[in-house]
């Protein structure tokens, strides 16, 4: 009797391990794969490969060696949670004319497709970020950079798009496209990118 | 001894006075920056914040330090960095920091994940600074390197 009470505790134990707590390195959509590190008091460890798991027993015990898992069991665990994954947010960036205000024909073409792709967005939102590249002060390219994103606001709310949808913001030197020691022109990071999302 | 009628006019005054420091107090309520938007919704999500409980809907704001969470359903959200959180069934997560002004150099995001399954995927503050995002759960604490990782957690 004892026996197969013990018997029973050790199958309903194994069908709990079979969830428990994981953590699953996925692809990027780009196709480009990052990592992650799950740490805790019994230990670390690092994932860098595309559906490698991790488990964890508890707070103190260390993450077990990553496995590859398959895709079936991905989608066993977290199927509902992939198809509640909102769009991937699609990013434009404008350049302009080299000291001027105006738009570069090829960034210019690019506002039909900005206008198009909210309407595909649920709940779509729209970000202006200005850049500058790192020629001159902090503080006078996080101005620069806002203004430019204002010029772009409005040009996007002349040409159809609903203004209260629009945030506008700058980061000034401090997002750049290309990295660049200070003081140095780097025509790529003048922009302004515009996110829908 | 002032008579009732005397007193009215004095009460009026406070209760005028209070609620003027309802009013003026709401702004710094109403100022509360919205973190994320609700995108995809499945079934019933819940958002809990201020001791509420309050059902979320596409297009719906939310606000650091909310609770969000289902009991059937699922649901996703878009922040404003681009980073993109879903939850499944039986899950529990709450935002507890997220800041992302990058020209005054302030980035984080601190998510604390209660139980049940989450994808994450990185947006910009993760790009900039790796270090500022941070997935808390019960029994390990998630570094991201710009990337996108599941999560399950059984929780209590």
């Amino acid at each position: 009797m004892l026996r197969h009470l013990f018997s029973l505790l050790l199958v309903v134990g194994l069908a709990a391990c079979a969830g428990g707590n994981r953590f699953v390195l996925l692809e990027e959509e780009d196709g480009s794969v990052g990592t992650i590190v799950i740490a805790n008091e019994g230990g670390s460890q690092i994932v860098d490969k595309p559906r490698e798991a991790t488990r964890v027993g508890s707070a103190t015990s260390a993450p077990s060696a990553p496995e590859v898992i398959s895709q079936a069991e991905i989608e066993e665990t977290w199927g509902a949670t992939l198809d509640a994954s909102p769009l991937k947010p699609r990013t434009f960036i404008l350049n302009f004319v080299v000291g001027s205000n105006r738009l570069t024909a090829d960034s210019e073409a690019q506002l039909p497709a900005i206008l198009g792709a909210i309407r595909e967005y649920p709940a779509a939102e729209v970000s202006v970020v200005g850049h500058t590249d790192r020629v001159g002060s902090e503080q006078r390219n996080a101005r620069l950079a806002l203004q430019r994103a204002e010029a772009i606001r409005d040009l996007l709310i002349a040409e159809g798009l609903d203004a209260g949808l629009i945030t506008v913001d700058s980061h000034g030197e401090n997002n750049p496209l290309v990295a660049t020691e200070d003081e140095v022109p780097e025509p790529r990071n003048r922009r302004v990118e515009v996110t829908v999302r | 001894m002032k008579s009732p009628r005397e007193i009215c006019p004095v009460l009026r005054g406070m209760l005028f006075t209070f609620g003027l420091s309802l009013l003026l107090a709401a702004p710094a309520e109403a100022q509360q920056e919205q973190v994320a938007l609700v995108k995809v919704v499945a079934g019933e999500a819940y958002a809990l914040r201020a001791e509420q409980r309050a059902e979320l809907g596409v297009g719906e704001a939310i606000f650091a330090k909310d609770i969000v969470e289902t009991a059937e359903g699922s649901i996703g959200l878009t922040f404003t960095d681009g980073s993109r959180i879903s939850i499944g069934p039986n899950s529990r997560v709450q935002f507890t920091e997220f800041q992302f002004a990058p020209a005054e150099g302030k980035l984080s995001f601190l998510i604390e994940f209660f139980r049940g399954t989450m994808l994450y995927v990185s947006g910009v503050i993760a790009k900039l600074s790796p270090d500022a995002v941070k997935v808390k759960t019960p029994v390990a604490t998630v570094a991201v390197r710009g990337t996108r990782f599941l999560a399950e957690i059984e929780g209590d």
